[in-house]
């Protein structure tokens, strides 16, 4: 078991330096340690337990649990702020026009967001790989879907993905391995809405799922207990703490509220080191040979700038000037109503079905796709919300409250914003954080095709609420942020636009890779993290290489 | 654990409403108050304090919250909790449920009950009531108070078929059986008449 090398005042050396400890994070340090590298991750926040998560969260007030805070459950570092809406804490300053839509609730914390997120697993589309090509609109990456393929399967199994063996309700159904575990089963709600849908296109299909439906590399079987967001109590779904704990357990060392700052190239520019302040305040040197910055969409382009020298005064990896550009998120929507049959919405995990029939099409050369989620969270909070707010007492608001919450529908539904350079994320040059570091400002605009997208989408969803005889139907007119936080360091083959390779290795420096959601340049409409998974997967194979000598 | 229920649920059946005017007639004393809470560990010294400091307004505190919520088995322990937080958020509290009570009539419908309060400046604080029950949680001002989680009432209404969210202990994969069905099951209906002890008030599937 190689380790790396402590000195007496705290400065470290090690064949790997991981900086941020989420999935993409402690997904590279554990395939590193495994092939036998020396691996130190520098984590800026906490070490936190679930059990605490658990407890704080059920002791959270009634508002904070119906405005969804899935961030205040979870202990801060006081110097390694994340964003908070319970009040705002302004950590991250927004501009623009879709300002509000683009407020992210991601953590600083020892296994990162994946602690609160709903575990969906989904593969971008081959076709989601050729935008400009095939729709005249975005980029295209670097890489195509069949050279991701086999990362996609490996992801699937390093998180352990529940997913359906049907090609049919496989969304894509190009794969060259099965998933490594059977679907969740649907609840009544995704089967009756299912039934009520298909004959009309939209293609209701099993999210596939980081939750077990088998007891898998230590996980219990899925329980439904409905809590996946924000802290799943049983462990039954994939965190990126299991990565953390297995590479911990093969040598690697995860160092806790280590901010890094500062990053050292040599006359090569290849990097040389990067500095770290520790709870003290104390500055310390990790020498390495090979590095990954995997602090997510937001953290990473904000280290990079901050950590300009005199080499590269615009920045770390900046000489395309495009860190911190093309800022993308699934910016969406909200649909609720109450439906003329009960579905018992809320029986099982967050969320099992979703809606993918208008996914892709001739169409996304006009304006965005969308997927819809059938949000499976309990409606028992909006339900009780809506019944106090129609001043129901006694017996009638019990009668309301059951009515309400079983006959309620919500659907999540999420647009594919395109790659924008100017939306951007700068330094602050007024707002510090407590380690006196620059604050992130974002400047946001979802622009017309999501915007018409949306348009699209609500004539979509009038004519399922028509299916369901819908009553108090309701679509969110803002568009909420969705933590899919992509684009900051953008992935192309031209270094003149765009900052990272198809290994997510940076043009400017030949030992830095920043996998994650920052590489992806066209977002699709679904959830990142199994692709940031898979480009993980894929840019520690050419860490491993570069290590090797072999590139 | 709840092993003095008497002092809210005598002849609980006499009126239609389940809640009784003799043990006020009678006059109630902080041991009374103290003995009956003496079966809920979890409350604070200050939650203590608070119902066995002023015991009348606490009993009539109590069955103002059943007369509303019509739910005769509300736990004791919980109603300790929620009074202390309105009860040390505002100084008008007292006056104020002295003021619901005395509303109060044999048979009265919580609709009613809730017409009357809105008559007499009192339908705010009947409201902030109902949401503390309902919600587990009380907002005064600026605080914000949590006073419970799985034991607040809104999650009663759908026990046969939802769990509490975090609570599960139906086992892996649970949610595949057939929901129940639709209309409020008579169970559920006749629980609103029964006292039990909030330690055995567990959700179902």
């Amino acid at each position: 078991m190689k380790k790396p090398l402590f000195t007496a005042d705290g400065d470290v050396s090690a064949d790997v330096i991981v900086v941020g400890s989420g999935i993409v994070g402690g997904m590279i340090a554990d395939q590193m340690v495994s092939l036998g590298h020396s691996v130190l991750v520098l984590e800026a926040g906490l070490r936190i337990e679930r059990a605490q998560a658990v407890e704080n969260w059920r002791n959270m007030p009634f508002a904070n649990r119906a405005g969804s805070d899935f961030q205040g459950l979870y202990p801060q570092s006081e110097l390694a702020p994340a964003p908070l809406y319970f009040p705002k804490n302004n950590y991250v300053n927004l501009t623009g026009p879709s300002a509000s839509s683009f407020q992210q609730g991601y953590l600083r914390t020892v296994g990162g967001t994946t602690w609160h997120w709903a575990a969906s697993c989904w593969r971008h589309l081959p076709n989601d790989f050729k935008m400009k090509t095939l729709y005249g609109v975005g980029r295209d990456w670097p890489i195509s879907y069949e050279e991701l393929e086999p990362y996609y399967c490996r992801a699937e199994d390093e998180i352990g993905v529940a997913g359906p063996s049907d090609p049919e309700l496989q969304s894509p159904s190009e794969r060259s391995k099965p998933y490594p575990m059977e679907q969740v089963p649907y609840a009544y709600g995704d089967t009756r809405f299912a039934e009520v849908v298909n004959p009309h296109g939209f293609k209701s299909v099993p999210i596939p799922q980081g939750r077990s439906t088998r007891p898998w590399q230590g996980r219990p079987t899925c329980c439904g207990n409905n809590n996946c967001q924000p802290i799943c109590p049983i462990g039954a779904m994939y965190n990126g703490i299991a990565h953390v704990e297995r590479a911990e357990n093969k040598g690697a060392v995860v160092l806790a509220e280590s901010v890094v700052y500062k990053i050292d190239t040599d006359e090569n520019n290849r990097v040389t080191a990067v500095h770290w302040l520790d709870n003290k305040k104390q500055s310390h040197k990790a020498t390495g040979k090979v590095f990954a910055l995997a602090c997510n969409g937001i953290e990473t382009p904000r280290l990079l700038l901050m950590a300009a020298n005199e080499k590269n005064p615009t920045g770390i990896a900046n000489s395309s000037d495009h860190v911190g550009r093309n800022m993308m998120d699934h910016s969406g929507f909200h649909c609720t109503f109450i439906a003329s049959e009960p579905l018992w919405i809320g029986r099982g995990p967050a969320q099992s079905s979703c809606l993918v029939g208008p996914r892709d099409g001739e169409f996304r050369s006009q304006y965005s796709a969308n997927k819809m989620i059938v949000n499976n969270i309990s409606q028992v909070i909006p339900a009780t919300n809506k019944a106090l707010e129609m001043g129901l007492v006694g017996e009638e608001l019990d009668n309301e409250i059951r009515r309400r919450s079983i006959y309620g529908v919500d659907l999540s539904i999420s647009l594919e914003p395109l790659p924008d350079p100017n939306n951007r994320l700068t330094l602050s040059k007024t707002r510090k954080d407590p380690h006196g570091l620059p604050c992130p400002d974002i400047h946001y605009d979802v622009g017309d095709y999501v915007r018409e997208g949306a348009v699209a989408a609500h004539k979509q969803l009038e004519y399922i609420g028509k299916l369901f005889m819908a009553e108090d139907f309701n679509i969110t007119t803002n568009l909420n942020a969705n933590n899919h936080i992509m684009g900051g360091t953008i992935m192309g083959n031209d270094p003149a636009d765009s900052v990272v390779n198809g290994d997510c290795r940076t043009h400017d420096h030949e030992n830095l890779w920043l996998p994650g959601g920052g590489a992806i340049p066209s977002s699709s409409v679904v959830n990142s993290t199994l692709t940031m998974a898979a480009l993980a997967l894929k840019a520690a194979d050419d860490m491993a290489k570069s290590l090797a000598g072999q590139a | 654990m709840d092993n003095n229920r008497s002092l809210f649920n005598e002849n609980i059946r006499e009126n239609g409403t389940g809640f009784s005017r003799r043990d006020m007639l009678k006059g109630v004393g902080s041991a009374m108050v103290a003995a009956t809470l003496l079966g809920f560990p979890f409350l604070t010294q200050a939650e203590k304090d608070t119902a066995t400091g002023d015991p009348v307004i606490f009993t009539q505190f109590f069955q103002v919250s059943q007369a509303i919520t019509e739910h005769q088995d509300l736990s004791p322990g919980m109603s300790a909790r929620i009074f202390n937080a309105f009860y040390q958020g505002s100084p008008q509290f007292p006056a104020q449920v002295s003021k619901l009570f005395a509303l109060l009539k044999p048979g009265l419908r919580a609709k009613d009950f809730q017409n009357a309060a809105r008559q007499n400046e009192l339908g705010d604080i009947l409201t902030a009531i109902i949401t503390g029950w309902y919600t587990g949680t009380v907002k005064n001002g600026t605080d914000t108070i949590l006073i419970a989680y799985k034991d607040a009432l809104m999650y009663r209404p759908v026990s046969d078929g939802l769990i509490v969210p975090t609570y599960c202990g139906n086992g892996p994969l649970w949610f595949t059986a057939p929901p129940p069905a639709a209309p409020m099951p008579d169970s559920m209906k006749e629980e609103r008449l029964k006292a039990t002890p909030d330690s055995v008030k567990t959700s179902k599937a």
